[in-house]
């Protein structure tokens, strides 16, 4: 197990295009979860379109 | 990856908001506010906020960490024993300690999650579909949605109770603290930790139950496993530490029916399985075998994205408590523009603005008269889940009830439901009679 989360963390932050991904969910899901309303739900449908460009693995 | 981490660090993002202003970000943060915001008012906002930071954290890491463990057991455990009829059953019981929250006297308890109830049958039955209190009105055919009136109960109540009090006078400024919670103090709540942690989990891991019944059956546990359950509701730190640990326990726990099953629990995990399949994939137990690389990024991403909360909950924290400085005749406009917004902005139906300003002022005048706004709230949203599995369980049984009793777990919670009903109604004859 530890070996595949260590895999797992090294394929995260190895590519900087990851991080930033990451960084912008983070953040995103933090501002969209506090507005009443709007919750996070509504982030990952305005993402939807550039999902389909990304790979699976930062999709 | 990125649908995980939006969905751990969306669920704690709400708390800030229910803790602050009484506005909880969305229904799963709701149990929050339920002891947040009056701590807010008795001037301990930097507890309440360091609280819901840490134990967010711990909550999803500790959910991270089992996730990662236990998935494929779990899964098919929980699929294997868990079906409508013990959700109905969990749902019961969770009503039944929702009875106890809140409330001047206990009949007010129960009235309160009764007219929740009666709230959540507006819209159409979930078995004949038949229309009930929508009065020919189109959009209430789909019922009450859950944040116009969380929304009205909470934000817009709370603005009619502190403006009253603005024109009598009585009106005192929240105090802004920044003081956290010490080691200290939170050691003094490992045990609701980490009962929280494993209701969030339980109830994270059953298919479309989630986060919102997990925040509320941990706030419940914790009333009903307290020595003083009247404290709740009134500025009770471990409220704010049993809600906020629960429903980041099962964002963890929600990601094992969908990877190791295919199912999704809840409305974002649903997103997620629509990403597998646009890069063909399927979430199941094949993708174990076919693209295990890729779950274990998602895993990763989780566990830091609950670290994530860790870090930046305690730096932007002593800025967010900064609003509170705000004047009330700028800050009560300000929340109700973003009640509204939010009321609106959902499905958008002037409709829901409409319901969001009633529960406000039915809100603000059930709280004058000892009801309980938790109890309603309660109601409302376990009351939509549990009729939807009970009628599927009554299906599941051939509309035979005995069989509910027959299920082992379904028993279990339907007995401890009765028993807590019991309880709460001994100690409700017995300190009339000391009264008397």
């Amino acid at each position: 197990m530890i070996e595949n989360f260590l895999a797992g963390s090294a394929a995260l932050f190895g590519d900087p295009f990851t991080i930033g991904i990451f960084v912008f969910g983070v953040i995103g899901g933090m501002l969209f979860g506090a507005i009443p309303g709007v919750s996070m739900l509504t982030l990952p449908p305005s993402c939807s379109p550039s999902q389909q460009r990304l790979n699976p693995r930062k999709a | 990856m990125l649908f995980a981490v939006i969905y751990c660090t969306g669920t704690y993002g709400g708390a800030i908001t229910a803790i602050l202003f009484n506005i909880p970000g969305s229904a799963e943060n709701a149990p929050t506010a339920f002891d947040g915001y009056p701590m807010t008012q008795n001037g301990q906002s930097g507890k309440a906020v360091g609280a819901a930071v840490l134990c967010s954290a711990i909550g999803g890491i500790a959910s991270s960490l089992v996730m990662m463990a236990a998935t494929e057991p779990l899964a098919n455990w929980a699929i294997r024993n868990i079906g409508p009829p013990e959700i109905f059953a969990l749902v019961f019981f969770g009503l039944a300690v929702a009875s106890s929250i809140g409330a001047r006297t206990i009949w007010k308890g129960w009235m309160s999650v009764l007219i929740g109830l009666l709230i959540a049958t507006v819209g159409q039955d979930p078995v004949g579909g038949i229309n009930r209190y929508n009065f020919g009105m189109v959009d209430l055919a789909a019922g009450i949605a859950f944040v116009p009136a969380i929304l009205g109960f909470f934000a817009v109540s709370e603005i009619f109770v502190q403006a009253e009090k603005k024109a009598s006078g009585k009106y005192k400024a929240p105090k802004v603290s920044m003081t956290f919670p010490s080691w200290l103090e939170l050691w003094m709540h490992k045990v609701a930790v980490l009962r929280s942690i494993i209701v969030g989990f339980l109830c994270g891991i059953l298919p479309g139950i989630g986060a919102t019944l997990a925040a509320f059956m941990s706030y419940g546990e914790a009333v009903r496993w307290s020595k003083t359950p009247e404290e709740f509701g009134k500025g009770k730190l471990e409220g704010v530490i049993s809600a906020e640990t629960a429903n980041n326990a099962a964002t963890g726990a929600a990601m094992i029916p969908l990877l190791a099953l295919g199912l999704p629990g809840g409305a974002l995990t649903a997103m997620m399985v629509a990403v597998f399949q646009m890069h063909d994939l399927q979430p199941g137990p094949l993708v174990f075998m076919l693209s295990p690389d890729l779950i274990w990024i998602v895993f990763a991403a989780m566990f830091y994205a609950n670290l994530s909360i860790l870090v930046i909950g305690l730096v932007e924290t002593k800025t967010i408590l900064n609003l509170l400085k705000i004047p009330f005749q700028f800050l009560a406009p300000l929340i109700l523009m973003l009640a509204t917004t939010g009321a609106y902005i959902g499905r958008g139906l002037v409709l829901d603005v409409i319901v969001m300003f009633l529960a406000g002022i039915f809100g603000y005048l059930l709280r004058r008269s000892g009801f309980s706004i938790p109890g309603i709230v309660l109601g409302l949203i376990l009351g939509k889940i549990g009729e939807q599995n009970f009628a599927q369980g009554m299906q599941m049984v051939h509309y035979d009830l005995g069989t509910y009793f027959s299920r082992p777990i379904c028993a279990f919670l339907i007995a401890a439901g009765v028993l807590t009903l019991a309880t709460s109604l001994y100690r409700a004859f017995k300190s009339t009679k000391a009264s008397a």
